[in-house]
Parts: C-alpha cells; sequence; structure tokens
C-alpha cells in the first residue's frame, strides 16, 4: 500500500541529492542540473499532495505545470549564460568566475 | 500490489540515477542520468493518477530540457570529458548537510498527520486543469507566456553576445 | 565691612591677573601694580581692624558654591565660599597686608636688574591674595583650597630661580613635605564632615561641643593637627623650611617668616575649639611645639649661612607658638605670631640687605659690616633683642605670656625647655651679630649701605617690634581698658598680668645668652673652631640637621620610589596590558571571522542549508507547535 508518506520521503531524498550536488560541484552545468532535480523533486511533493489531500481540486497539478514552465525558461537563459561566460573565460568552473574579486 | 511493485522499483531507479547524476565526474554521464531520473519521475506522475502532467514532464524535460543540456556540454569544450565535473572542497561538509536535512525531513513527515481524503480524482485531468488555468489562474497563465517570450528573447540576446565593433 | 573685605582679598588678585597678562614686559609698572594693589589692601584691612576693635560684631557672607541635596540615604553636600570677619581673621588681615606691603617696597629694590621682574610680582600677588583668602575663609573647605593654593605659591616662589639645581629641588622638597601634611589635613576634613555634615566654623563650634564619640573625634583632630605639622613646619615635617630658603631673601620674610607659616597657627586657632574638646591631641600638639623649639635651636647653633640661622630661628618660634596653642592658651599662640610676623621679617629683610650689599651668605665670611651699614646694623640688633625676649621689646612679652602659661599649667616640663630654648636663641642670634656686624672684616667684600626703598622698610618694622609687645602690657590695659587678650581670646578674655618670677628668669636667662656669645665671639676667649673639632660627633650631628635629611632620602629612594616602580609595572602591564589584550583579542577574534567570509557563493548557500535544517528542528519540536518528541 502506497501512501502519501512514500511519495514524500521520495521526494525529501532526491531534494537531498539535488542539494548534495548544487553546492559541491565545481561546473556549473552540474549545478545546474541538480537545481533541476530539486525542482522535479518539487513537483512530486506537489501532486502527491494533491492526490492523496485534496483530488477534486487539480490546483496542485496547475502549480506543477507552472513549475516546469518557469523552470524551462530558466535553463533557457541560465545555458545561455553560461556559454556566453565559457566564451570570455574558456571555463565553466565556477571558481574561475572571479572578475568581480580583488 | 503491483502498484507497490512499481513504485517501489521506479524509486530506486530514481534515486539510483539521481545518485549517480551527482556522483560522476563526466558531464556527459549525468546529462544521460538526468534523463534516466526525468523519465521514470514521468512513471511516478502516472502511478499518481495525473496523465496528463506525466506526458508534459516527458515532452518538456526529457525532450527540451535534457537536449539544451547536451547542448551547454557541447559548447562549452574542456580538454578531459572525464574529469569535466569535479567536486570542490565542501564535499564532506555538503553531505552532512544534505542527509541532516533528509533526516529531519523524514522526522518531520513521519510524525505529521494527514487528513487523507477519500475523493476520487477525475477521470479527465486535462479538462480539470484546463478549466482552472483559463479560469481561476488565468492571469498566472498569461504571465507565464509572457515569461516564456521573454526567456527565449533573452536567451537568444545573450546567446548571440555584443558586437565588440560597430 | 564684609564687602570691603572681598575688595582686600581681590586686589591683589587682580594684580596677578594684570601683570601675568597685561604688563610683563613693563616691569616697573608691574611692580608699582602689586605695590598699589596690596597697599590698598593693606589701608582696607587697617579699617576693617579699627571697626573691629571699637566693638562691632563678627560678620560672615557666604554664598553657596555647591549644593547637592540629600537624596534618600545619601547625605547631601553644601559647601560654601565665604568671608568671615572677626578679631581673630581682622588681625591676620592686617598683618598679612603690612608686611607684604613692605616686603614689596623692599622688593623693588632688592630684585632690580632681575629678569624675572615681573614674575615675581606676579607671584607675590597671587599669594597675597590666597593667603588673605584662607584668612578670611568661613569653613574648612575653603580654607583648605587657600591652602593648598598657598602652598603652590610657595613653591614658584621658592623655585623662583628655576634654573638653580638646589632651588628647583627646594621648591619641590617643600610642595611634596606639603602634600603628605595636606593628605591628613584632607582626610581630617572629610572625616569632620562625615561626622557632623557640615565645613563651617560657626556651625561646627556648636556642633561640636556637645559632640559624644571621643575617639573619632580625637582621630579628626589629630589628622586636621598633620596639617599644620607640615605648614608650620613642624618636627618631622620641618625639612622643608630649610632649603626654602633657596628663594630670594623677600620671600622668606613674607611667606617662610611671618605669613604662610604662619597658617598653621592660623588654623589651629580657628578650629581652637576641636583641639580643646580633645585634650590629648592638645597635650601632644604642646609637645612636639616644645620639641620642635629645641630641636630647631641647637641645630641653629653652629650653622654659618646667614639664612639658615633665620630659618631654624623660625622654626624655633613657630614650635613655641604650637606649644602655646597645645597649652591652652589662644591668646598667646596669636600674640606670639603676631610679634613674630613684625620682627622676623625685620631679621629675613635685614639679613636680604646684608647679602645683596655683600654678596656672601656665610657670617664668617662677612664681619665689620656695622661701619658700613649703619641702618641695617642696628635694626637687625633691634630684631634680635626682640626676638631674644629683651625687656620692653615685643619679644618679651610674648614669650613671657607663653612660659607663664607654661608654668601655670602645671607642665613643668615645658617650661623648662621653653627657658632653654630662650637662652639657646639668645644665643645664637648674637653670636650672628658679633660674628657678622661687629668685629673685624673678616673676608674681601665691598658693601654699602642700600638704598631707602629697603631700610625704610626695616626702620618701619624696627618701630613695629618696638611697640607690638604692649598691646598685651597691664599699663596698656589700664590705660585704654582693652589688650591684645581681650579682643583675641577663647573661652573669656584674658587680661595681662605679668609674673614676676617668669619674666625676671627669661630676661636673665636671654641676657646670659647674649653674654656667652660675646664672650665667644666677640672677646673670643675659647677658640670655637678648636671646641668644634673637640665635639666633633655632637658638632657634626648638629650641622647636619641630625641627618633627617638623609634618612628621608634614604626612606624615599627605598620605599617610594621601589613602591612607585612597583606601580608603574603594575600600570603597565597589568592595566594596559588588559587593555591591549582585549584589543588584541578582537582583532584575533576577527581575523577567525573572517574565514566565513569566502566570497564563494556555493559556501554561502552551504551557511543556508545549515540554518534551513536549524530552524526546522526549532520549528518542529513542540514548543513551538510542532509534532516532534
Amino acid at each position: 500500500m502506497i501512501t502519501l508518506q512514500h511519495y514524500l520521503i521520495l521526494a525529501a531524498i532526491l531534494f537531498c541529492i539535488g542539494l548534495y550536488g548544487a553546492v559541491s560541484k565545481k561546473n556549473a552545468i552540474s549545478v545546474f542540473m541538480c537545481i533541476e532535480l530539486m525542482l522535479n523533486s518539487v513537483n512530486i511533493n506537489l501532486v502527491a499532495f494533491n492526490r492523496f489531500l485534496n483530488p477534486d481540486v487539480l490546483a496542485g497539478h496547475t502549480f506543477a505545470i507552472f513549475v516546469i514552465a518557469v523552470a524551462a525558461c530558466e535553463v533557457a537563459v541560465g545555458l545561455a549564460i553560461i556559454i556566453l561566460l565559457y566564451r570570455h573565460r574558456t571555463s565553466t568552473t565556477i571558481d574561475d568566475i572571479d572578475l568581480l574579486k580583488w | 500490489m503491483v502498484t507497490s511493485i512499481v513504485f517501489y522499483a521506479v524509486a530506486a531507479l530514481i534515486i539510483f540515477a539521481a545518485l549517480k547524476m551527482v556522483l560522476s565526474t563526466n558531464l556527459v554521464h549525468s546529462a544521460l542520468f538526468m534523463a534516466i531520473a526525468f523519465a521514470c519521475i514521468a512513471i511516478i506522475y502516472l502511478l499518481l493518477n495525473a496523465d496528463y502532467l506525466a506526458v508534459v514532464q516527458v515532452m518538456v524535460y526529457v525532450g527540451a530540457i535534457t537536449i539544451l543540456f547536451v547542448f551547454g556540454v557541447m559548447l562549452t569544450k574542456r580538454e578531459y570529458i572525464e574529469k569535466s565535473s569535479q567536486f570542490n572542497r565542501y564535499k564532506v561538509y555538503g553531505a552532512i548537510v544534505a542527509a541532516a536535512l533528509f533526516i529531519v525531513f523524514a522526522l518531520n513527515i513521519f510524525n505529521a498527520k494527514f487528513t487523507l481524503s477519500t475523493a476520487v480524482p477525475p477521470d479527465s485531468t486535462i479538462n480539470a486543469i484546463s478549466s482552472l488555468l483559463l479560469n481561476d489562474y488565468s492571469i498566472a497563465f498569461q504571465v507565464v507566456g509572457v515569461l516564456l517570450l521573454v526567456a527565449t528573447i533573452g536567451a537568444i540576446v545573450i546567446g548571440k553576445g555584443v558586437k565588440s565593433t560597430r | 565691612m564684609a564687602e570691603n573685605a572681598l575688595f582686600i582679598i581681590l586686589l591683589p588678585l587682580l594684580s596677578f591677573i594684570l601683570i601675568v597678562f597685561l604688563t610683563k614686559k613693563a616691569k616697573m609698572l608691574s611692580a608699582m601694580i602689586a605695590l598699589a594693589a596690596v597697599l590698598s589692601s593693606a589701608v582696607l584691612s587697617i579699617k576693617i581692624f579699627i571697626e573691629m576693635l571699637s566693638g562691632a560684631e563678627a560678620q560672615e557672607v557666604a554664598v553657596n558654591w555647591l549644593n547637592i541635596p540629600s537624596v534618600g540615604s545619601f547625605r547631601g553636600l553644601e559647601i560654601q565660599m565665604g568671608i568671615l570677619i572677626d578679631p581673630l581673621s581682622s588681625l591676620m588681615l592686617v598683618i598679612v597686608t603690612f608686611v607684604a606691603t613692605l616686603v614689596i617696597l623692599y622688593s623693588l629694590g632688592y630684585m632690580k636688574g632681575d629678569e624675572g621682574f615681573s614674575r615675581y610680582f606676579a607671584y607675590i600677588s597671587l599669594f597675597t591674595f590666597s593667603m588673605l583668602g584662607l584668612v578670611v575663609a568661613n569653613n574648612y573647605f575653603q580654607m583648605f583650597a587657600f591652602w593648598e593654593l598657598v602652598g603652590l605659591c610657595s613653591y614658584l616662589l621658592i623655585g623662583f630661580w628655576f634654573h638653580k639645581p638646589a632651588a628647583a629641588d627646594a621648591s619641590k622638597k617643600a610642595f611634596i613635605t606639603n602634600r603628605w601634611a595636606d593628605f591628613g589635613f584632607m582626610t581630617g576634613i572629610i572625616l569632620l564632615f562625615v561626622k557632623f555634615g557640615t565645613f563651617n566654623f560657626g556651625e561646627l563650634s556648636g556642633l561640636i561641643s556637645g559632640a559624644s564619640g571621643a575617639g573619632f573625634l580625637a582621630l579628626i583632630a589629630a589628622l586636621i593637627f598633620v596639617g599644620p605639622i607640615g605648614k608650620s613646619a613642624q618636627f618631622p615635617l620641618h625639612v622643608w623650611l630649610p632649603d626654602a630658603m633657596e628663594g630670594p631673601t623677600p620671600v622668606s620674610a613674607l611667606i617662610h617668616a611671618a605669613t604662610m607659616v604662619a597658617a598653621g597657627v592660623y588654623l589651629i586657632a580657628r578650629g581652637f575649639i576641636l583641639f580643646e574638646s580633645v585634650p590629648e591631641v592638645l597635650t601632644t600638639m604642646a609637645y612636639i611645639g616644645g620639641f620642635t623649639a629645641i630641636f630647631a635651636a641647637s641645630i641653629a647653633l653652629v650653622q654659618d649661612d646667614i639664612k639658615r640661622i633665620l630659618a631654624f630661628s623660625t622654626l624655633s618660634q613657630l614650635g613655641y607658638m604650637v606649644m602655646a596653642m597645645g597649652l591652652g592658651s589662644l591668646t598667646s599662640g596669636m600674640f606670639h605670631l603676631t610679634t613674630h610676623a613684625f620682627f622676623k621679617a625685620l631679621l629675613f629683610l635685614g639679613a636680604g640687605s646684608v647679602i645683596h650689599a655683600v654678596e656672601e651668605q656665610n657670617i664668617f665670611k662677612m664681619g665689620g659690616l656695622k661701619s658700613k651699614m649703619p641702618i641695617t646694623t642696628w635694626t637687625f640688633v633691634i630684631g634680635s633683642l626682640a626676638l631674644a625676649g629683651i625687656f620692653p621689646l615685643a619679644g618679651f612679652w610674648s614669650k613671657d605670656e607663653i612660659l607663664s602659661t607654661a608654668l601655670s599649667s602645671g607642665h613643668i616640663g615645658l617650661y623648662i625647655l621653653g627657658t632653654v630654648v630662650a637662652f639657646m636663641t639668645a644665643f645664637y642670634m648674637f653670636r650672628l651679630i658679633f660674628t657678622a656686624f661687629f668685629g673685624k672684616k673678616l673676608s674681601d667684600y665691598h658693601a654699602h649701605e642700600s638704598g631707602w626703598v629697603m631700610t625704610l622698610p626695616l626702620i618701619l618694622l624696627a618701630i613695629m617690634s618696638v611697640l607690638t609687645g604692649f598691646v598685651n602690657s597691664p599699663w596698656f590695659y589700664n590705660t585704654f581698658g582693652k589688650s591684645f587678650g581681650t579682643f583675641i581670646f577663647f573661652g573669656e578674655a584674658e587680661a595681662p598680668h605679668i609674673n614676676m618670677a617668669v619674666a625676671g628668669v627669661s630676661t636673665m636667662v636671654a641676657l646670659a645668652g647674649i653674654f656667652t656669645a660675646w664672650l665667644l665671639y666677640s672677646k673670643k676667649i675659647v677658640n670655637t673652631a678648636a671646641l668644634a673639632k673637640k665635639w666633633n660627633g655632637l658638632y657634626m650631628l648638629l650641622y647636619n640637621k641630625f641627618y633627617i635629611d638623609n634618612l628621608y632620602n634614604w626612606a624615599f629612594d627605598s620605599i617610594m620610589l621601589v613602591s612607585g616602580r612597583a606601580f608603574d609595572w603594575i600600570d603597565h602591564k597589568v592595566i594596559d596590558g588588559m587593555f591591549d589584550g582585549f584589543a588584541r583579542l578582537l582583532g584575533i577574534a576577527g581575523r577567525k571571522a573572517r574565514v566565513t567570509q569566502t566570497g564563494y557563493l556555493q559556501s554561502y548557500a552551504l551557511v543556508i542549508f545549515t540554518a534551513v535544517v536549524i530552524i526546522v528542528i526549532v520549528m518542529s519540536t513542540p514548543l513551538m507547535g510542532g509534532a516532534l518528541k
């Protein structure tokens, strides 16, 4: 019997894995990918809550659609920035993006 | 019964894919495993009676975003692809924090009291979602449309770069 | 009357300010300003004195200078600044201003050509202001403030020729010795305030007479007496007065003969009710005074510097005054103060005249001055006769009073001591006279009589030395119905009378002293140099002032400097170290805290998520409404 807690735990695991990747990877694209993973885990959370607590009104689904849309925009713009950075610095390692540091 | 088996299998697969994605030092491998994870999440959606959302997940995430990432990896060349995604100095500390966060979440989840409802989800989710989108959340819908436009134009402008000479 | 007193005090202050700020370059003008100011003060003082003599009531004017009201259990503090005119203060006003005027007149001649001419008159004016303020003070606090101010002026004037190391050292010695005494004085005043709640003399006299707690009162009286021990140079704080002779001679005349050193005696007179209520302190005072008298007189026997002889003589006479006070007779103490002021000032000014002419201070290098400087010589002789106590000069009457008080109050030991000191006084003064003024010229010097500026004060003071004594004689009392004793007294007025036995003994003793000096130094029947060699130990002991100065030096070096160095170490290492260490601690803490500012985005994200973990833990506990245990 799969209960709400199962889905929530799954979402939590995914979130924490994504978090770990986001803080400990050097490459900017890797960090980005982990952020996408975190967004997905949030989506699972939303849909699970909707399904188990209030299946009549599909507000959770709607919210999840919005999250997907915004994530897509974010990826587009973010990757454009990373490519631009790469053009200037020939590197996507986060440590090398230090023009503003003294 | 079947749902349980499917759920546990898919969940295991997702977790495995996610872990491999984070722990791998090869960027292309990371992208691949990310795609696998997204696809399996779509199956989870199906288990949750979110058919429309599953399809959207596959189309957008697996179909578009993963490709975008692969393009990004391709356009940012480096010497050794095997060593392209290294760990920084917070490898251990980050793991500790993530683990702590998970433990805290788990404790809360298990101790929370949810009032489960016995209602039945609608047959056709897409009808319900569309009625919500176009009636209750129509403004947000329009705004997201504008946001997509802005993001597209922005990505193009940034990607094109600034002309160095006039 | 009290308003006039305000002018008396402020005119010298005005003179000081004018000289310091305006007329420093114009030397003669500065001197004239000083002279005019003090002369006016003298005239006003005489006016007040005459008013008091004709029976005016004592008057007191005061303003509240500091008023902290009582709050709850904290006693408030009320300090006044005021002027008290009564017989005692009016007498002192006359003495101070009169002697100051004569000294300033004298200084016009003495200090001529000195490059610090204006500065000298500025300091003298400041001193006069301070002394007058002390004399008219109506409460202990104001008296203490002016007491310190007088000490400051003494420092400035002793060290007037500050580029002379001996003078600089002497001024410091005077100030520091007085500081010791003033510490005791201040403590006494504070305790007085703690016990009675007021500083005012009038209020205190009412409170003290019915006061309980004799032990505490004795402590207060003893502490307040420590002040006069320093200021009036009693043993053991007498060491500064001989060294103070490094200053100009008119300064010695004004400050260290007539006025400042008398301030201690004046304080005892002012606060006499306090001392009188504690008889043990009075007896101690008498014995300290008596001991000082004989101690100083014995040292004076062998000194060869003319000013040093006079300094030790002053010490000895101050001992007499304090002894008189200690025997309970305020009248005789103040009377001796008055007569002493005049003839000691005369002696000092005369010595100054000699020094100015001969430019030598050792009496054994003088000799035969009589022919060259007649006025100086004869006024000096008159002063010495007065000091020795020969009838009918001033010293006879005052010294006689003291001796008869000693005898009648049963202190036979002090009486004998006083008589012995009378003998020694006559001896050393006439030793000085026979060596320096009479006889042959002992060395090569050029001498001429000083100008009228210097000899006029000598003559005036000589007249005063002759006449002043009579105001406390029976003839005066029978003629005018008043005498010194009816004007200034404590308790009930004392009509003067002569105890013939005491008078006879003291006169004989004085004449014997003069005769012995004549034998030894004029006729030279015994070779004094050989006598000194034979009794070398005793001679060296007396000549070196009983080695007290060396003792103090040693004590100072071994105790004070060592403890000073210890405190300095504490100040540098402990206290400064504490603060420096605190600052260093802040620096270290800053350096450690800087580490969190990595500039690295992901570390910031980690910190945020660490905070999130903590917040979730906190919020999910039952206290915050969560469900976890």
